[in-house]
């Protein structure tokens, strides 16, 4: 029997996520125009094994656009702060300076009503949901890069409590075992 | 990234039963990087072309090197549109990457794939 899990974002200021403790760490202007760049640069360090083909580089835009985007609206002035771990697994932490993300408890509920639609097998209901439409999405975005997100970082995805710093990890088949920072 | 219309044929072109073969397909070959940078391009032209009548499509993304969240939100929002159109969109070749993040975003189930036989326009 199938069984539906629900998933969602998660605020939690505390995780160990947020230890930035021992990590090298970069700041960007944050200019929409260099996102990949920026992202492409941070990897340089990167083992290729976690490349995965450049699945790393693209998860690692979309929070990166995020935080540049949503959080600092583009704003050149405005600083992307970015802390990254390459030991064992991929690890960053990435601080804008925008208001946070506000209406993050909106989006899962959005992501809910689609995840039972998926489950259903609606598709109707399901192409309806397909892009979400907060007060600050940019007019393509539809909230998918929070969805691809959540799948792709297996070993955590939380957001700090002013919502303007997300803490994410992710393990690979290659990596050497999970260690403190997997989630239950 | 690049897109244009390869051929005009009367059925999807991939000899199996998607589609209809009273009307006509528009295949449209896309090509690139299918991003923040390029998409929002693609997404006017498209629905253009969908407002205008041409609301059967075969999509070719096998060209496509690179797509992310913003190119995710394109093809939706195409999807959307065509469907409101009562028409039909098909999508071929898509794989690597762009195949990747599509079904992390659970979009991939709501995309009716073809496969193009070798040798075809």
């Amino acid at each position: 029997m199938n069984t539906l899990i629900i998933k969602k974002l998660i605020v939690d200021d505390r995780n160990e996520l947020f230890d930035a403790d021992g990590m090298n760490y970069l700041e960007f202007p944050s200019d929409r125009s260099r996102i990949r760049e920026y992202a492409m640069g941070i990897l340089r360090e990167c083992p290729t094994d976690f490349l995965e083909g450049g699945l790393l580089e693209q998860q690692l835009s979309e929070i990166i656009k995020n935080g540049i985007s949503h959080g600092n609206k583009g704003d050149p002035a405005k600083i992307l702060k970015v802390w990254y771990d390459f030991r064992k697994r991929a690890r960053f932490i990435v601080l804008d300076e925008g208001e946070g993300f506000t209406n993050l408890d909106e989006w899962n509920e959005f992501f809910r009503r689609r995840q039972i639609a998926l489950f259903e097998r609606n598709f109707d209901l399901l192409l309806e949901l397909a892009r979400y439409r907060g007060p600050t999405s940019a007019e393509e975005d539809g909230g998918n890069s929070l969805i691809a997100a959540i799948e792709y970082w297996n070993g955590g995805m939380f957001y700090s409590r002013k919502r303007n710093k997300v803490g994410v990890v992710r393990w690979f088949p290659n990596g050497s075992e999970m260690d403190s920072f997997q989630t239950p | 990234m690049e897109w244009s219309i390869v051929a005009d044929r009367d059925d999807p072109g991939d000899g199996s039963d998607h589609g209809d073969r009273n009307h006509r397909y528009a295949k449209i070959l896309v090509a690139g990087d299918f991003d923040l940078y390029t998409a929002s391009k693609f997404t006017e032209d498209m629905i253009d072309r969908i407002q205008a009548g041409e609301t059967r499509i075969v999509m070719d993304l096998s060209g496509v090197t690179y797509l992310d969240s913003t190119g995710v939100g394109s093809l939706i929002h195409i999807m959307q549109i065509v469907k409101k159109a009562e028409g039909e969109i098909l999508f071929s070749g898509i794989k690597g990457i762009p195949r990747k993040v599509l079904m992390m975003s659970n979009i991939l189930t709501l995309m009716k794939e073809t496969k193009e036989p070798e040798g075809s326009a």
